[in-house]
C-alpha cells in the first residue's frame, strides 16, 4: 500500500511537471490496479479460511468431551476423509496446459527465430514459467487456480494431523508419541509430490521436525525426519521451476527454519551447534545469491540467511562457545564435508565478483579457523577474538554496500551488527578489561583504515567531475547499473 | 504423473491414511478385549483440568527390576518387562531383557539404572471414561487422605495428610507388550461407585473438641 501511494504521488507530480500526459498517467496507474487488488483478495480469502477453520476446529473441541469414544474415532476420521476427497478431486480436475502467450503471436516480443527479443525475463510469468523450446515458446496454465489446489493441500494436512492425534489421543496404547507422527510424516511427504502442494510440504516439514523432537531416545525416527527434510529438496526446485515464488518462499523459508532446528537438537553441544548453524546460515545466503535470476525467492532465501549470519556470528564471538570445543571426528568429518558444497557456492559467488556475499559465505570457514583455535586456547578469549573482528569486518561490508547502493536497511543493519558485537563485547565475561581495550581499539583502527580507503577514491573522483564540470547526480542508468554490479 | 497413475496413488495413500487409523483403534480394542488382566496399586492424578479430560489419569510406581542381558542398557532404550501375576491377581514384576520374553510382558523405556537393576515408566496411565462417568466420580472422597508421619523425614514430629484413605487399584489388559486399563478401583469397586458423603445433620466429633464442633454436636449450628 506505501508503494500505492507513493506511485499515486509521483505520477500526480510528473504530470504537473508535464513528463508525462494525463493519460500515460492513468495507464501506469492502471498497470498496478489489478495487481493490487489480487494482493487484497488473496489477503481476504487467507483470513476467510483461518477463521472458518478455527471456528470448526472450535466447535468440535466444545463438544469433544461430550463424546463416546467411538464418536471421537469417527468424528476424527469424518475431516480426514471429506478433505481426501477434496485434494482428489482437485488433483482430477488439474491439468497443465501449454499455452502460446498473444505477445508470442503478436510478435513483439519475440525474434524471427522464436528467441524472446528481450531475453526471457522480460517475458510475462503470470499464471507460469515462460519455457523455451524447439516449438517457441509457451505459457504454462493450470486448470484449477494455485489457491484452490493449496487449500485442498493444507485442509488434507491439518486433517490427516489431526485426526492422527486425535485417535491416538482416544485410543492410548504406552507412552511413546513418534510412530504415529512418522507414519504422518512419510504420507504426507508421498502427499506433497502425488498433490503438487506447497501446503502438504509445510505439514511435512512439521511433522519431521515434531518426529524429531519427540523422539529423543530412538534413532531411526530421526533418521526418517533427516530424510524427509531431504525428500523435500527435489520439491522445492520444482517450485522454482514453475515459478511458484510465493510458495516456494513460504516453504523455503519453513524449510530452512526447521533444517537449523534439527541441527540445533542433533548436536547437543553449543560449539557444534554455532558451527553447523553458520553453515546452513551461509549457505542459505549463498544460495539465494546463486539463483538471484529466478526473483523474490532467492531475495528472501538472502535475507533469511543475511539474519541466520549475523545471529550466529554474535553468538559464536561469545567466550563460552568455544570452551566446549571437542567431538567425535564423525561430527569434523560431517562439517568438512558440508564445507565442500559452500566452498563450490563460494567460488561460483567470487566469480560474479559479489564480495559481500562472498565475505557472508567465508563465516564457516572463519569458524573453522576458531574451532582449530579453541583446541589449542581453550579458554576461549582468541577464538571470540577472531570470529569478534570477522563480524566487525563484516558489519562494515554491510555498511559499505548500504552506501555504494543506496539502500537504507542495509547501512542500519551494518551498524546494529557494529554495536551489537561492540555490547556483546562489553558483557561477555571471558574476557579481560585489557582483551577488551585491545578489541575496540583494533575494530577502529580497522574501521578507519577501510573508511579511509573508501574516502579517498571518492574524493578523487568528485574533484574530477568537478573539473569536468559534470552534474554531481550523474547518469542514473549508469548509478543503477553501479548499484546492480555491487 | 499420469491420470490413471495418480489416481491408483490416491487410492494406495487413502487406504494407507484410513488403514492406519483403524488400525490404531483396533489395536487399542484388541488389547482390551483379549489381554491378560492384571491389578496393579495406583494413584489418581488430580492435577489439571480433571473434569476437560475424557479419562482418568494416574500413576502406577513400579520398583526397579533386575537386567537379564549382557550389556546395561541406556537411559531411553526399549525393554522388555516380563509379568507374572499373584493369588490375588496382583501384577507382580519379573525381569527387564531387550528382547520379548516368552509369556506376558510390557513394553517400555529405561528410565534410569543402578548397578543390575533398571527403572522403568509404567506405560499405562489413562482409564477412558465418558463424560457422564467423569461428572459423576467423587472426586473429594477419591482425593481424601488419612493423617500419617512423613517417612521420609525422621524429624517432623507431626501428622500430616500423607497416604491416601482409599486403596486404588488398576485393571490393567496387557497384550503384545502394550496395555490398556479397563478399570479402575477404589477399596476393590468401581471409581464410579465410591461412597459418597451425604446428609445434612452430622455429628462429627473433632480431635481438638472445638466450640464449633461442641455446638454442631448438640445441633446449634
Amino acid at each position: 500500500m506505501e508503494h500505492d501511494r507513493w506511485l499515486k504521488e509521483e505520477v500526480a507530480r510528473w504530470e504537473e511537471e508535464g513528463v508525462v500526459s494525463a493519460e500515460t498517467g492513468n495507464a501506469i496507474l492502471g498497470r498496478y490496479e489489478k495487481e493490487k487488488y489480487k494482493a487484497r483478495g488473496d489477503l481476504l480469502f487467507v483470513v476467510a479460511t483461518v477463521c472458518i477453520l478455527a471456528g470448526a476446529v472450535f466447535l468440535c473441541a466444545g463438544f469433544w468431551n461430550e463424546l463416546e469414544q467411538d464418536q471421537r474415532f469417527w468424528l476424527a476420521l469424518a475431516p480426514l476423509f471429506l478433505s481426501f476427497l477434496f485434494l482428489a478431486a482437485a488433483a482430477a480436475a488439474d491439468k497443465k496446459e501449454y499455452v502460446v502467450p498473444a505477445e508470442e503471436r503478436e510478435g513483439s516480443l519475440f525474434n524471427a527465430d522464436g528467441s524472446p527479443a528481450y531475453g526471457e525475463e522480460a517475458l510475462p510469468t503470470e499464471n507460469g514459467v515462460i519455457r523455451s523450446g524447439k516449438a517457441g515458446t509457451v505459457q504454462l496454465h493450470r486448470r484449477v487456480p494455485a489457491t484452490l489446489r493449496e487449500l485442498a493441500g493444507f485442509l488434507h494436512g491439518a486433517a490427516l494431523l489431526g485426526a492422527a492425534w486425535m485417535v491416538r489421543e482416544s485410543f492410548t496404547l504406552g507412552t511413546d508419541e513418534y510412530g504415529w507422527l512418522a507414519l504422518c510424516t512419510v504420507c504426507l511427504l508421498a502427499m506433497t509430490y502425488g498433490a503438487d502442494s506447497a501446503s502438504l510440504g509445510a505439514f511435512t516439514v512439521f511433522a519431521a521436525v515434531e518426529t524429531f523432537h519427540v523422539a529423543p531416545y530412538t534413532t531411526w525416527p530421526q533418521v526418517l525426519a533427516w530424510a524427509a527434510m531431504m525428500g523435500l529438496i527435489p520439491f522445492l526446485f520444482f517450485l522454482l521451476r514453475e515459478g511458484r515464488q510465493k510458495d516456494m518462499i513460504a516453504l523455503s523459508w519453513m524449510w530452512a527454519s526447521a533444517l537449523l532446528l534439527l541441527i540445533f537438537w542433533s548436536t547437543d553441544n553449543l560449539f557444534w551447534q554455532t558451527l553447523f548453524f553458520s553453515l546452513a546460515a551461509s549457505m542459505t545466503w549463498l544460495a539465494g545469491d546463486v539463483f538471484r535470476k529466478y526473483g523474490a525467492v532467492p531475495q528472501a532465501l538472502r535475507i533469511f540467511g543475511g539474519a541466520a549470519v549475523v545471529a550466529v556470528l554474535l553468538e559464536a564471538s561469545f567466550g563460552e562457545v568455544w570452551k566446549e570445543a571437542s567431538g567425535n571426528w564423525i561430527l569434523w568429518f560431517l562439517f568438512l564435508a558440508v564445507l565442500v558444497p559452500d566452498l563450490a557456492l563460494l567460488f561460483r559467488t567470487a566469480g560474479r565478483e559479489r564480495w559481500l556475499s562472498v565475505l557472508a559465505g567465508l563465516t564457516p570457514f572463519v569458524l573453522l579457523m576458531a574451532a582449530v583455535i579453541s583446541l589449542f586456547e581453550t579458554g576461549g578469549a582468541l577464538s571470540a577474538a577472531v570470529v569478534s573482528v570477522y563480524s566487525a569486518v563484516l558489519a562494515l561490508g554491510l555498511v559499505i554496500r548500504g552506501y555504494r547502493t543506496d539502500e537504507a536497511v542495509m547501512k542500519w543493519c551494518g551498524i546494529f551488527m557494529i554495536v551489537g558485537v561492540g555490547l556483546l563485547r562489553i558483557f561477555d565475561s571471558v574476557w579481560t578489561l585489557g582483551q577488551r581495550g585491545l578489541f575496540f581499539l583494533t575494530v577502529g583502527v580497522i574501521a578507519a583504515l577501510i573508511c579511509l580507503l573508501f574516502q579517498a577514491p571518492l574524493h578523487m573522483k568528485r574533484k574530477g567531475r568537478k573539473r569536468k564540470g559534470a552534474s554531481s547526480d550523474g547518469d542514473p542508468e549508469e548509478k543503477g547499473e553501479e548499484a546492480r554490479h555491487a | 504423473m499420469r491420470k490413471k497413475t495418480r489416481l491408483l496413488f490416491f487410492l494406495f495413500m487413502g487406504a494407507l491414511q484410513l488403514g492406519s487409523l483403524f488400525w490404531m483403534r483396533s489395536e487399542y480394542r484388541s488389547t482390551l478385549i483379549d489381554g491378560e488382566e492384571y491389578m496393579v496399586p495406583a494413584e489418581i492424578d488430580f492435577t489439571g483440568d480433571f473434569y476437560d479430560r475424557n479419562y482418568v489419569s494416574f500413576k502406577v510406581s513400579v520398583p526397579p527390576v533386575p537386567w537379564k542381558g549382557a550389556e546395561p542398557p541406556q537411559k531411553g532404550d526399549q525393554i522388555y518387562v516380563s509379568l507374572t501375576k499373584d493369588k490375588a491377581g496382583m501384577m507382580q514384576f519379573g525381569e527387564a531383557r531387550e528382547n520379548p520374553p516368552s509369556g506376558s510382558y510390557l513394553t517400555t523405556r529405561v528410565n534410569g539404572t543402578e548397578g543390575d537393576k533398571v527403572y522403568f515408566t509404567f506405560p499405562v496411565y489413562k482409564l477412558y471414561l465418558s463424560k457422564g462417568q467423569m461428572e459423576k466420580l467423587p472426586v473429594v472422597e477419591l482425593s481424601e487422605r488419612v493423617m500419617a508421619k512423613d517417612e521420609e523425614d525422621e524429624n517432623s514430629p507431626l501428622l500430616s495428610p500423607q497416604e491416601e484413605k482409599n486403596r486404588i487399584t488398576a485393571v490393567v489388559r496387557v497384550k503384545d507388550g502394550d496395555g490398556a486399563a479397563s478399570k479402575l478401583l477404589a477399596n476393590g469397586s468401581p471409581i464410579e461407585n465410591t461412597y459418597r458423603t451425604v446428609g445434612t445433620k452430622m455429628h462429627p466429633v473433632y480431635e481438638n473438641g472445638s466450640e464449633a464442633a461442641k455446638r454442631e454436636g448438640e445441633g446449634l449450628s
